[in-house]
């Protein structure tokens, strides 16, 4: 196999020309990072107070589509979460998740004191464990605008009304396949090359983890994911060996 | 308030917002009295790196409402 970097825009975008390999590999490689590497983003959300235009849910969407950069946390994270799968099946499915592998943020924001309106931005979100380096990956996405509003009744004006959010939101590692607010790749599709023989791959992130970190990491993980089916099929086929033996 | 993501791809496109808005005028003439000149939404979209009609889209046919609801909350 021969890898190519065709074309690389900073960390958010790398196009590659593998050849040597079929469409195959490259699909499978496109379908672990679109559902299999794991990323942080935003699980849940405690709502203090929600004074604003948006409901709880729309507010708590717009915060899980955050891309959140994970800095430390993507090694330990993922560490956590090994540890918790086995937690897991010693528990059965459906088990919640832990809390070691969880971050949380916080946003307070209050619409001024006087008639007017102030937009809250994703950089507002701080991290209460601020060691960790968990923050959001772009800093000016409009999350809610706050707006002071006054009304007068026969001349006389009333207080001015102000709106206000507190809310603490809960990240955690998770995958693609379960929410795409896990998915790491926003556009990200193979086609084959025109001249050569080989398929061309782009891969487009959404910023929270570098294109060289999330293809690396679907690599790591289809490797794993083969070594377990040929581990599983080996003893698949030792079993049925010893089956056979013993009806003889 | 403009999507945070593209419905289609996924991209974050509402972080470019505020910039093509102020870019593109649909704001300029409200106040401060001297009138920005208005640029092509298409040549700014290009310039902010959204290049897919996807993504394109999102930005091109949002209608904020939030301002006009306001007043009924």
């Amino acid at each position: 196999m021969k890898l190519k970097i065709a074309e690389r825009r900073g960390e958010e975008e790398v196009r590659l020309v593998v050849s040597g390999v079929g469409t195959r590999f490259v699909n499978a490689i496109r379908r672990v990072l679109l559902a299999e590497v794991p990323k942080l983003a935003i699980d849940e959300v405690k709502i203090y107070e929600n004074s604003s235009l948006l409901y709880d849910e729309q507010l708590a969407l717009r915060l899980a589509l955050i891309p959140l950069k994970c800095g430390e946390v993507g090694e330990g994270g993922r560490k956590g979460e090994e540890e918790k799968k086995g937690e897991g099946e010693r528990k059965g499915k459906g088990e919640r998740k832990g809390e070691e592998s969880s971050v949380t943020l916080s946003l307070r924001a209050e619409s001024p004191e006087r008639v007017g309106e102030r937009t809250v931005y994703s950089k507002e979100l701080v991290s209460s464990e601020p060691g960790v380096g968990v923050r959001p990956a772009l800093e000016n996405i409009p999350i809610v605008k706050l707006i002071s509003t006054q009304r007068e009744i026969s001349g006389i004006k009333t207080t001015v009304a102000r709106q206000k959010i507190s809310v603490d939101a809960v990240a955690r590692l998770g995958r693609g396949r379960e929410h795409a607010k896990w998915q790491p790749v926003t556009a990200c599709g193979y086609k084959p090359d025109a001249d050569e023989n080989a398929v061309v791959l782009s891969v487009e992130g959404d910023g929270s983890l570098s294109v060289d970190e999330m293809v690396t990491e679907a690599a790591r993980l289809m490797r794993e994911k083969c070594e377990r089916l040929v581990e599983e099929l080996s003893l698949s086929e030792a079993e049925s060996e010893t089956e056979s033996e013993t009806r003889k | 308030m403009i999507p945070v993501r593209c419905f289609t791809c996924g991209k974050v496109i509402s972080s470019v917002w505020e910039e093509y808005k102020e870019r593109t005028g649909e704001e300029a003439e409200a106040g401060e009295g001297r009138k920005r000149e208005r640029e092509e939404p298409g040549k700014v979209l290009d310039e902010l790196g959204v290049k897919r009609y996807c993504c394109r889209r999102m930005l091109l046919t949002h209608a904020e409402l939030v301002d006009e609801i306001a007043p009924y909350e």
